[in-house]
């Protein structure tokens, strides 16, 4: 209780403007938050980016946290929106001006196609990845992974099956829970 | 072994292998947080009128002192200002200087090569937009587009213009909307290592002289800046190049300058708050291209 109550207390002085309770709040969300982007981007780099990106536009949503119990969920959907927009940037990676417009794969899908599993997550839609990642890597329950989706959890569910069938087609969806 | 553990190792791999520097995220942060706090407040001048109005009401003979100190000491360092600021040159409106000179602070970090021949970077395009070519070059989130495709001038030359002082390409950087803030350009030749210089509206930095392009006298600046968050003099309509069919990304002409000498090779390095890109490549005459 003493820490619920902490915590809204954090919220609280966040939004009044204090610097040190916006970074107490966030500094516990960033090692998540970056586990998440290089899950969706498989590039340090652009993890980084994509996290740094968020951490800004934390501070400019921070009206729209409802509760502090609910930042962790709140500050992954930011990140996963930014890894949307990261994945949005590769499209023309390596392209040389002035000579015909090649297509060359990104460094997330070359680094990715080294491996069955790799290129199998790196073929998932962008949200059907996610839920993989908050689900399998992240551990977060499905509460959780549907909250940071802004989905129902019935839905991040259906998603969470229909991207195990396209992982591993061969395993049944329990054994692959497991 | 599960999925489960497919999937921590395949992430792992890179998660591990590079840790997030979680107090460096949040001091940018931070610092954005600063700026931008800074700029509401420059806007909210209420609270200081009312200051200033009550001080007045209370005691008027100290506030008539204070005024008198206040121009003595506009006339003091109001000179001392203007002498700083012909020596840093332009300072474009409407930029919050302190981010810029963040930005300005980061080292310029461009591949260099010794001999000429082979551009360092790994680019052999050339910025000149012949013919409808709408490659961009770059990784993002800011993008290099040669020529006038997008442009209808802020200086009206096309394509390149070679003068006794140097060369000058058209060209134009285009900035994906999610960027926001200020945005620092810097070039040099990264065969010979000298700088490079910008032409335009968002010439920055210290004035290294003026050219004569076209008939369009033009003053030349070290370094380009521009604020992401307003408003783009243009703004792209669609790309057929872009699969994601993305709209609203902002325009910013500018005409790339190198000195008599140049080796066509060129690299910029562009700071905004929350990244830095590196863009190389071969800048040569269109008809040697």
């Amino acid at each position: 209780v003493q820490q619920v109550v902490a915590d809204r207390s954090l919220l609280a002085d966040a939004r009044d403007g204090s610097e040190r309770a916006f970074e107490s709040l966030l500094a516990p969300l960033i090692e998540p938050g970056y586990r998440l982007a290089c899950g969706m981007l498989h590039d340090g780099h652009a993890a980084n980016d994509a996290v740094q990106e968020a951490a800004l536009k934390a501070w400019r949503k921070l009206g729209q946290l409802q509760s502090a119990e609910k930042a962790r969920s709140w500050f992954l959907g930011i990140v996963a929106n930014e890894c949307r927009n990261a994945r949005r940037l590769k499209w023309n990676t390596g392209v040389t001006v002035g000579l015909p417009a090649l297509h060359e794969r990104s460094h997330e899908e070359r680094v990715l196609s080294g491996t069955d599993i790799g290129r199998a997550l790196a073929q998932l839609k962008h949200e059907d990845r996610a839920v993989v990642i908050l689900f399998f890597y992240l551990d977060l329950p499905l509460e959780e992974v549907a909250s940071v989706t802004g989905s129902s959890v019935a839905a991040a569910r259906a998603r969470l099956y229909r991207a195990i069938r396209k992982l591993r087609p061969d395993l049944e969806i329990e054994e692959a829970l497991q | 072994v599960t999925l489960r553990s497919e999937i921590h190792a395949v992430i792992d791999d890179v998660a591990v292998a590079n840790p997030i520097n979680r107090a460096q995220v949040l001091a940018v942060a931070a610092a954005e947080r600063k700026a931008e706090r800074g700029r509401g407040a420059r806007s909210s001048t209420g609270r200081i009128r009312g200051f200033f109005s009550l001080g007045l009401r209370r005691s008027a003979p100290i506030a008539f002192a204070l005024i008198v100190l206040l121009l003595l000491g506009t006339v003091l360092v109001g000179g001392r200002l203007l002498r700083e600021r012909e020596s840093r040159g332009s300072q474009p409106a409407g930029i919050d200087q302190h981010v810029l000179d963040v930005l300005r602070a980061r080292p310029v970090v461009l591949p260099f090569s010794e001999t000429s021949g082979q551009c360092p970077g790994g680019f052999t395009g050339t910025i000149i937009h012949d013919g409808g070519t709408d490659s961009w070059l770059g990784t993002g989130p800011v993008y290099l587009n040669g020529g006038t495709a997008y442009v209808s001038g802020v200086i009206p030359v096309e394509s390149m213009v070679t003068t006794g002082s140097g060369r000058y390409f058209a060209a134009t950087l285009i900035v994906n909307p999610s960027v926001s803030g200020p945005v620092l350009v810097r070039g040099l030749d990264t065969i010979s290592r000298a700088p490079l210089v910008f032409a335009g509206a968002y010439g920055a930095g210290a004035s290294v002289g003026t050219d004569d392009l076209a008939g369009h006298a033009v003053q030349l600046f070290g370094q380009m800046a521009f604020d992401a968050s307003v408003s783009a003099p243009q703004r792209v309509a669609g790309s057929t190049y872009d699969p994601e069919g993305t709209a609203g990304w902002g325009v910013w002409p500018f005409h790339l300058g190198a000195r008599a000498g140049f080796s066509n090779c060129f690299g910029i390095q562009i700071d905004g708050i929350s990244f830095s890109e590196i863009i190389t490549g071969y800048g040569v005459p269109s008809w040697a291209g």
